[in-house]
């Protein structure tokens, strides 16, 4: 049992578990969320992006460019799989 | 970063923080609660209805303008899609339920003989306090399905007011139903106000270079 590091990071974990409740939020939802940054945000997204854990679509929303962020399904495998690991491994405990 | 780990609570806080936190909502019925009472002082009481339909459509444009770059938006899940759809629909038949107790109660008034007219002239001696009923009804019903317990508070505050102007003999029958609705109006728009304002110093405007 190994738990995926690339969920496991603080961040990147609070990240994923707040797009996994929701169907897309903008990027600033998501800094209100979890109190990041945007540097500490951005870099963060960018790896889970790489990942195809989340999509990262730039629109325009009443004309303003707006970050969206969407978790893929591939992320949501990977996030229920996570969830599963962790439960499996704190009730062996 | 310091949000419970437990989805449901995570989502649950995360919906209330972007719609129901910011006192916004507080704010517009306690206003047309005093603008209705207003209205009745005027002896325009019918124009009460007009001031709920003027500024309930403005909720979501003035939050979009305040709120956006300090808490964004999401798009809920669709679970809660289906939730706040049958919130909507069990607001929609309190109205109903208190809209009928209202029809009922005015044909009560007329009764004038039997058990009917017992009960019609002990309904007559409350005078403008069974108002209280509906709105007590309204504010419970929103408490319990939106979850917000200071529903259950301004219930108890319009149930205060009214028992106020009943007893301390303010008004004398329908002609003075406004100083239990103008109170009953007082405590949301002051607590709105106050939400508000904590709202705003927690959740500065974002920067975010997009």
């Amino acid at each position: 049992m190994t738990l995926d590091p690339l969920i496991h990071a603080p961040a990147r974990l609070a990240i994923l578990s707040h797009l996994y409740v929701v169907e897309s939020a903008d990027a600033t939802w998501m800094l209100a969320q979890t109190g990041l940054t945007w540097g500490n945000l951005s870099s963060h997204m960018s790896k889970l992006e790489s990942a195809a854990y989340i999509e990262v679509q730039k629109e325009f929303v009443d004309r303003k460019p707006t970050t969206i962020l969407r978790m893929t399904s591939a992320g949501r495998k990977a996030f229920d799989a996570y969830r599963k690991t962790m439960r499996e491994l704190l009730d062996e405990s | 970063m310091n949000e419970p780990l437990n989805l449901e609570t995570l989502e649950e806080n995360a919906y209330q923080r972007n719609n129901l936190n910011d006192g916004m909502w507080d704010i517009i019925i306690g206003l047309c609660l005093i603008l209705w009472s207003v209205a009745l002082f005027t002896e325009y009481g019918a124009l009460g209805g007009v001031w709920f339909a003027c500024l309930f459509p403005m909720v979501a444009p003035i939050r979009k303008k305040l709120m956006r770059n300090r808490v964004g938006s999401a798009v809920p899940s669709v679970a809660r899609q289906k939730k706040e759809s049958s919130k909507r629909k069990a607001m929609i038949y309190t109205f109903g339920f208190t809209f009928l107790m209202g029809v009922a109660a005015l044909a009560l008034f007329a009764a004038d003989s039997g058990t009917l007219g017992k009960l019609a002239e002990a309904m007559r001696g409350l005078g403008s306090s069974i108002l209280a009923i509906p709105l007590i009804l309204i504010a419970i019903a929103t408490g319990i399905a939106y979850k917000i317990p200071r529903c259950f508070g301004y219930a108890f505050f319009i149930l205060a007011s009214f028992a106020l102007v009943h007893f301390v003999d303010l008004n004398a029958g329908w002609s003075h139903t406004h100083f239990g609705i103008l109170l009953s109006g007082i405590a949301p728009t002051a607590t709105g106000f106050a939400m508000l304002g904590k709202f705003l110093k927690e959740h500065p405007v974002l920067d975010v270079p997009e």
